[in-house]
């Protein structure tokens, strides 16, 4: 499915009604964000993924609670 | 007194001026009112003003005064408040059409801080709509009336710089607070993620807003905040840690992305701004951070913000999308289509900055790191694309954002403060960020540079 029929039929299901010439304007606004996504090759993120576990995990221990945002540790500071 | 006084008075001088009885809460008040009348026409900052009611207060405050000397830090301030935060009784219409006549029956606890310091409410100032945006349209800047004062919080800064009010409020998604603070020549820091609470003020994103303050000084910032973090704010910012100084300490200057398709008097100022750290003895270092990373922050946080708009206020796109403006009806539409993958992708992303981010700190054993705020200065209203060379436009929208995003993502600390002016006298902003919870240390860098140089108190020539 081309991206401007996806965008029309994905705002139906969230009950909006997007004219034809509407979901083209927002296919081409969206387009742009997830090829920059696409670009990070995310599988590369995945050792700090990992990391960010272990904060969480060492965070929760200290002070029985995810803080203030997970990888963000007091600790830290 | 005050006709002998700068036209633009800090918080710290006008506070200390209070405090010795030179002059009065009303005096001060009837000053900035005068102000207002004369600039407000051509600013335009204020979506809602209230001179009757802050009259009232600043005659609270002067018999206050008169009875007893310990009132709060902020005794007589006029601030102004961005039309998002919300004030029991008085208008908060988001900037929005559709939420026109809104009025909420209690305050934001930031409000409520402010007030308990002694501050007085003078308005609430313009805020692009819903704060989805950088412009903040119809507001001028008072540097240049024909170009807009950046954005979201675009009225609070406006205010400060055109001497409207002393100190203000504003929220930062993105670099709502940051961007107008660079453009107008005013200071704004984006404090840690959870520090201020933002209970009362309207949410577009609840993993990415901060509230923060804004003044014409760091030291007024610094006064502002630690009313924002109430009692348990211990020591004081503004009167004891901001006095330590830089020796020895050691900022890292981003380099790589961050100083790419950058104007050359940005460029110039920032540099002249390292070399006066430096003369204050702080260590300088050269880093670089993940440029692909850091170049799709700005992606990554609409991707992460867009379907929490949506979440949140996606009501108001099937009720009523007439009654919204462009940017944010484009905003809903996106939010509500955008894949479930694309929302976790972003989220995977901004931990990698995170860490990133983390791993510099630690890495080079930094207090700061230093960029310039926006790689321009403040465009023109109409203008709809910047140019840094051959085939290589921008709009200022996409200019305005990319330095700050990445901060927004990490949560972490980061101030805006003017360090000089370019070729047409238009207002540069250096941009200092810390490490999670160092708001104190992120202030008192600022405040060394501020004491160095005279940058904060260049005054728009409207004035």
């Amino acid at each position: 499915m081309e991206l401007e029929a996806y965008v029309a039929h994905a705002a139906a299901l969230a009950g909006v009604d997007l004219a034809p010439e509407r979901a083209r304007v927002v296919a081409a606004a969206l387009e742009p964000l997830l090829a920059a996504l696409d670009g990070l090759r995310l599988t590369d993120a995945e050792p700090r993924a990992r990391n960010v576990a272990e904060d969480r995990e060492s965070h929760a221990g200290k002070h029985g609670h995810d803080g203030p945002r997970a990888g963000f540790d007091r600790t830290w500071c | 007194v005050l006709t002998t006084r700068p036209p633009r008075l800090d918080i710290a001088a006008a506070a200390e001026l209070i405090a010795r009885r030179e002059v009065s809460p009303v005096e001060l008040l009837r000053n900035v009112l005068a102000q207002i009348e004369r600039l407000e026409p051509r600013v335009r900052a204020f979506a809602h003003l209230l001179p009757d009611q802050a009259l009232a207060a600043a005659g609270t405050a002067e018999r206050q005064l008169l009875k007893d000397t310990s009132g709060g830090p902020l005794l007589g301030i006029p601030v102004a408040l961005k039309d998002l935060i919300d004030t029991a009784g008085v208008p908060t219409t988001w900037g929005s059409a559709a939420h026109a006549g809104r009025v909420p029956t209690q305050d934001a606890e930031v409000w409520r801080r402010l007030r308990n310091a002694g501050a007085i409410l003078l308005g609430k100032s313009m805020t692009h709509e819903m704060g989805c945006g950088t412009l903040c349209p119809p507001t001028s800047n008072p540097w240049a009336l024909d170009r807009g004062p950046g954005g979201s919080s675009g009225g609070s800064a406006a205010a400060l710089a055109a001497g409207l009010c002393l100190g203000a409020l504003g929220t930062d998604t993105g670099g709502s607070i940051r961007i107008p603070a660079a453009c107008t020549g005013t200071v704004g820091l984006k404090p840690t993620f959870g520090l201020v609470p933002r209970e009362g003020v309207m949410s577009a994103s609840w993993s990415l807003d901060h509230v923060g303050p804004m003044a014409t000084s760091v030291q007024g910032v610094a006064f502002l905040l630690d009313a924002l973090l109430g009692a348990g704010a211990e020591p004081s910012l503004a009167r004891t840690a901001l006095e330590d100084g830089v020796r020895g300490l050691r900022l890292g200057v981003a380099g790589g992305w961050f100083r790419e398709r950058v104007q050359p008097d940005v460029a110039a100022a920032v540099d002249q701004a390292i070399r006066v750290l430096t003369a204050e003895g702080a260590h300088l270092v050269d880093v670089d951070l993940d440029s692909p990373l850091m170049a799709a922050s700005a992606s990554i946080g609409s991707l992460i913000a867009l379907p929490e708009l949506a979440l949140l206020h996606g009501q108001d796109l099937r009720r009523h999308p007439d009654l919204l403006g462009e940017q944010v009806r484009l905003n809903l539409e996106l939010g509500l289509v955008e894949p479930a993958t694309a929302y976790v992708g972003a989220l995977r992303a901004r931990l990698a900055i995170q860490h990133t981010l983390r791993d510099c700190f630690e890495r080079h054993q930094l207090a700061g790191l230093l960029t310039p705020t926006l790689p321009v200065t403040a465009a023109r209203k109409e203008q709809t694309a910047i140019d840094f060379g051959p085939d290589d436009a921008e709009s200022p929208e996409a200019a305005y954002v990319r330095f700050c995003v990445a901060f927004n993502l990490a949560g972490l600390p980061a101030l805006s403060l003017p360090c000089g002016l370019d070729r047409r006298n238009l207002p540069i902003g250096l941009q200092i960020v810390g490490r999670p919870f160092a708001d104190g240390m992120v202030l008192r860098i600022g405040h060394v540079y501020e004491r160095a140089t005279a940058w904060h108190d260049a005054v728009p020539p409207v004035v």
